[in-house]
């Protein structure tokens, strides 16, 4: 059984479609990098996913919960489905461990003293040992983003997905927060990556998507897509991006 | 002078016992109204427009109307429909629903002030709405909060005079009945005023030490 299957998948904001039909299928295992330019729905594709949004039509069926027409899918969830956020939403009023063990203990009733023994090997995990008892914002952005994948994978998650998990932050904290994504793929977890970095998509991801103007442009093994796409937007996109030497 | 200090000196235990009523309104306004208004606040947020606009009516008219008139309304007004309710109920009746319409609209911008991404991220680990409100939102609202209900309990201790005029023995009622006897008005009035300011001040100094515990170690 595939971890993610999508069809059909349409959802505007008002007037605006944003995705106006995904058919998306992820086997478990599966490391797949979304790319496209900025508004062509990728962002939107993977809060649909999350069921951070309310879908318009099609099926979205993740982690074995299925979501069609208005139904929220978060709930129904109940953490399964990991999720990175751009500027990390950490609890600003929370410690990291707190942060990390906030949905073992609220959401799966887990025992306090074992969730925060897991909680302090999650953060030694992503190189956070040690730092369990800062609040937010005495940590960098690249510590925050790694404690906010700690506090992901927290819930045993059955598929992490990361929207450009890296964006915010300084340059030179992008490889931390890079490395921690590769350790969680060499695991053979499945992740949907939504990122600019193409190297880091070429490097780890089994398959890249390219998504413009809300549908599926073309997909395929990252380095074969990112060398010799098939599509002349596809070709153009990755020109502009410094992958593809332009042709034009 | 030596006349004026001793009037003071007469007058003390009055005072005291008007300050004291003035303490246990203002205390009584703000407990109530904050209960109540973080009530009214939940109902404006709620998905349910039945929920919404019954909360949306009562801090209109609530905010809309002078306290005055709402006490007059309470106190002189109620018994018209049988429910005599003494002074002082009367009184505390009346700032704990003003209170409410004020502490509702602090209290449900600083809730809507915390951001998006807070409930996204509750959500995405399967918190339930009350949870995430419980456990993530009001924590952080409550930093927000705390300057502008501070600032709303210090009105209503000078407002609590106007309880003076349905004969609750608060402290501007006894320093009237003091300046009926003794026709010192100035001095009166300014050893009123001057209480007025030692209670302001002592709650401006309590707010600053709530606002720093609200906002220890988080940034």
């Amino acid at each position: 059984m595939s971890a993610i299957a999508t069809k059909g998948l349409k959802k505007s904001y008002g007037d605006t479609p944003v995705l106006a039909g995904v058919d998306l299928t992820v086997t478990p295992g599966e490391v797949v990098a979304i790319i496209g330019p900025s508004g062509s729905g990728k962002s939107t594709l993977l809060r649909c996913l999350a069921g951070l949004e309310a879908i318009n039509a099609g099926k979205v069926t993740i982690a074995g919960v299925t979501a069609g027409g208005k139904v929220p899918l978060a709930k129904a969830l109940n953490g399964r489905v990991g999720f990175v956020f751009q500027n990390f939403n950490l609890f600003p009023h929370k410690t990291a461990l707190e942060n990390v063990i906030e949905g073992p203990i609220v959401v799966r009733k887990a025992d306090p003293a074992q969730a925060r023994a897991k909680g302090l090997a999650l953060l030694e995990k992503v190189g956070l040992s040690g730092r369990a008892d800062a609040y937010p914002t005495a940590l960098s952005g690249g510590q925050q983003q790694r404690c906010a994948i700690a506090r992901a994978l927290a819930m045993d998650p059955e598929v992490i997905l990361f929207d450009e998990p890296t964006s915010a932050l300084d340059p030179e904290l992008v490889g931390e927060v890079l490395a921690v994504i590769r350790d969680l793929a060499a695991e053979k977890r499945t992740l949907v990556i939504v990122t600019h970095q193409m190297d880091f998509a070429r490097d780890v991801a089994d398959r890249t998507i390219f998504m413009d103007g809300g549908v599926i442009v073309e997909q395929g093994p990252s380095r074969q897509l990112l060398a010799s796409p098939r599509e002349e937007r596809t070709r153009r996109f990755l020109a502009r991006s410094g992958v593809l030497q332009s042709s034009l | 002078m030596e006349t004026g200090l001793d009037l003071l000196r007469q007058s003390a235990p009055l005072l005291a016992k008007g300050a004291g009523y003035t303490v246990l309104l203002s205390v009584i306004g703000m407990g109530v109204g904050v209960v109540l208004g973080f009530g009214l606040a939940l109902m404006r947020l709620s998905r349910t427009a039945l929920l919404r606009w019954p909360a949306s009516v009562y801090v209109s008219a609530f905010r809309g109307a002078p306290l005055l008139v709402q006490l007059f309304l309470i106190y002189y007004g109620l018994p018209k429909f049988g429910l005599e309710l003494s002074p002082l109920v009367s009184a505390g009746l009346g700032f704990s629903l003003n209170i409410a319409a004020y502490a509702s609209e602090i209290l449900r911008s600083a809730i809507a002030a915390v951001d998006k991404g807070q409930w996204e991220a509750a959500s995405v680990l399967g918190m339930s709405r009350g949870q995430t409100l419980r456990r993530v939102i009001l924590p952080q609202a409550a930093r927000t909060a705390v300057a502008p209900l501070s600032n709303s309990f210090i009105g209503l201790v000078k407002d609590t005079s106007l309880a003076a005029v349905i004969q609750v023995p608060e402290l501007v009622r006894q320093t009237q009945l003091i300046v009926a006897r003794t026709y010192e008005v100035f001095t009166m009035y300014l050893a009123a005023a001057a209480i007025y300011w030692i209670l302001s001040t002592v709650l401006a100094a309590v707010q600053d030490r709530l606002e720093r515990r609200a906002s220890e170690g988080r940034r």
